[in-house]
């Protein structure tokens, strides 16, 4: 088995809406090796949840289909998986954990009993060891009274507490690939700061393969050995977690990084990107980027940029295009 | 639970009684029920001693206090046509009445609710098309026309069934499918939306990523969800149906509450009019009652307050 647990190439996928399709994501490839730690960033509109969808085989089924590329788990293509055999990896070999953990459980069952879904489905197990093994669950992700919390309602959990029963969920099974979707955004800075902690302690102790989505940078540098930036559907920038800090290539990337709010400046106002994440429909030629690009010249509105490769650190933009590199000098 | 139980109960005496308030002076409004009793050119002397016999000559207040006094007691006077106690004569018919009622109810539930989870799992296709299109002219059919035309097919040309009276299993299944098809239209409808808004929550996102299919994600995690506005739809309507479904025992000649009523109130038989509200005033209430406890069952959130 090769160090690679997860291979996306050239991923496609397209939404059909009442004005014809659409593909909000375009070409996107990356890796996840064994063990690792992936972020996504990105603005909303980004691409990044519908990709991790696209990996859990959860997207919309009538409304949207993969039209090109592939999506490898464990060496194997699991756009091609049937249902029913995609159905035995979720919840076992791969989980998710979503962004809101307010709506995201069931409010008219227990937590004992959603929680034993997953066993259900993919553990051979009676009722005593089932309900040991969720007991056991809900103590590694630090909730107290485990023995009478799976007797109770969602609602009548903390914000907090929810997120937790949410990661003891997706880690049930002992995923080998666990994607959290902003898991921290709902939740307040405090509760967020002990839910990253814990999810790293969980992370080092079962060396679990973490794709962590979020748009908030500080999360990304505390988290993830490695960064994918997205924007508008494509991957513009890959770079491992301090090079990407130092060293942004893509113009997108520095925007982003600038406009993080820093210690005690107040002397001016916060930096932010112009415009917006174009829409789908409103994609053309040329660069995404280019129209809110403070760098963007002619070529950037006339051709689609490669991906320009610098060691492991990858950009789309024709910035980093040997020919203009040489202009600039 | 014993604070709740107390509270409702006394809810339900306070809606008795206004109903049974309103209802005395409504009908009274209808005109004196000596007249109907009396031929028309009965003498003037006559119509009044009549008056004093039955105390319709006292003033209204006087009546009113006079009935709530006896009515608290069980006592809600004896018909004035066949001097039966009124209060027994209703009752005697509740049997006919839960009857009809009870399974046409049953037979709704059991084939709408199947087919509203069916109609949301399937939107959009032919399947959920025709069954909402099917289900719009289900609600749009008044009920009389529908079981004329159940008797003239059934009864008449193919006489399969009897079209009229009660008694035997045979009697029931033309008024049942009448008042079922309402029902069913109504509950199709409210069990496809709201199963398609359940569907389309994170929750049933979260369990189909822990690895439940698609059947069960339906049937367990998503339907325990939509019960909850089904059950007030469902009392709701039983409750119509208890009360007895008027239009459709007179179609078919039931004999239950409902054309009781109906034809007390054309003979201006007031002790038995009430004497029904009294009782489906009740009945109501009961109904109310459960349809709350079922929701506890169904909702934790409720529950807990």
């Amino acid at each position: 088995m090769s160090d690679i647990l997860l291979e996306i190439k050239d991923l496609g996928i397209q939404f059909n809406t009442g004005k014809g399709p659409i593909q909000p994501i375009r070409g996107v490839s990356f890796s996840l090796k064994s063990g690792e730690t992936l972020g996504v960033v990105g603005e909303s509109g980004s691409g990044k949840s519908v990709t991790s969808l696209a990996v859990m085989g959860l997207l919309p089924e009538k409304k949207s289909k993969i039209v090109s590329g592939s999506i490898h788990f464990n060496d194997e293509d699991i756009t091609k998986l049937s249902e029913k055999q995609y159905r035995k990896l979720r919840g076992n070999e791969m989980s998710m954990i979503f962004q809101e953990p307010m709506t995201s459980l069931n409010p008219v069952f227990t937590i004992g009993e959603l929680l034993s879904e997953p066993l259900k489905q993919h553990k051979k197990m009676s009722k005593k060891e089932r309900k040991e093994a969720i007991i056991n669950v809900l103590k590694q992700v630090g909730i107290p009274r485990a023995e009478q919390i799976i007797n109770e309602y969602p609602h009548q959990l903390s914000g907090g507490m929810r997120q937790r029963v949410m990661i003891s969920l997706a880690l049930l099974c002992e995923p080998k690939l666990l994607i959290c979707d902003e898991p921290t955004t709902a939740l307040d800075v405090t509760i967020q700061a002990q839910i990253l902690e814990l999810m790293k302690e969980i992370k080092a102790e079962k060396n679990m393969s973490l794709l962590f989505i979020t748009h908030d940078l500080g999360v990304v540098a505390e988290m993830c050995d490695r960064v994918v930036v997205m924007y508008a559907g494509e991957i513009v920038e890959v770079a491992e977690i301090n090079e990407l800090f130092d060293q942004p290539l893509h113009p997108y990337t520095q925007g982003l990084i600038h406009s993080r709010p820093t210690n005690n400046s107040r002397k001016s106002a916060l930096y932010s990107i112009k415009g917006q994440v174009p829409r789908p429909e409103e994609i053309g030629i040329g660069c995404t980027f280019a129209n809110r690009c403070p760098h963007a010249f002619e070529k950037c509105l006339k051709e689609t940029p490669p991906i320009f490769e610098k060691g492991d650190h990858l950009s789309k933009c024709w910035l980093q295009d040997s020919k203009r590199q040489a202009v600039m000098k | 639970m014993l604070d709740f139980i107390v509270k409702r109960l006394l809810q339900v005496v306070l809606v008795v009684f206004l109903a049974l308030t309103v209802v005395f002076f409504l009908i009274r409004l209808s005109g004196d029920p000596t007249t109907l009793f009396l031929p028309p050119d009965a003498p003037r002397e006559q119509i009044e001693e009549y008056r004093e016999l039955l105390g319709f000559n006292r003033p209204l207040y006087v009546q009113y206090g006079d009935f709530m006094f006896n009515a608290v007691q069980g006592d809600f006077g004896q018909s004035l046509r066949s001097g039966e106690d009124a209060l027994s004569l209703v009752l005697q018919r509740m049997p006919a009445t839960f009857q009809l009622a009870i399974s046409a109810l049953f037979l709704s539930i059991i084939i709408a609710i199947p087919l509203g989870v069916l109609s949301a799992y399937k939107r959009n296709t032919f399947f959920d098309k025709a069954s909402v299109g099917i289900t719009v002219i289900g609600q749009a059919i008044p009920n009389f026309w529908f079981g004329l035309i159940l008797i003239y097919i059934f009864a008449a040309q193919l006489q399969l069934l009897p079209s009229s009276g009660g008694g035997s299993l045979s009697h029931l299944v033309l008024p049942v499918i009448t008042l079922a098809l309402y029902s069913v239209s109504r509950f199709v409808r409210f069990t496809r939306s709201a199963m398609l808004d359940v569907l389309s929550k994170d929750y049933i996102r979260t369990s189909r990523a822990a690895g439940a299919p698609t059947s069960r994600l339906i049937m367990k995690y998503a339907l325990k969800n939509s019960l909850i506005p089904i059950i007030t739809l469902v009392a709701l309507d039983l409750g119509v149906l208890l009360g007895g479904a008027v239009i459709t025992e007179a179609v078919f000649s039931w004999p239950g509450v409902g054309r009781l009523l109906h034809q007390s109130l054309m003979n201006r038989d007031f002790p038995i009019v009430l004497a029904g509200v009294f009782i489906i005033a009740i009945i109501y209430a009961v109904i109310n009652f459960i349809a709350d406890i079922l929701y506890a069952y169904v909702n934790p959130q409720i529950r807990v307050k």
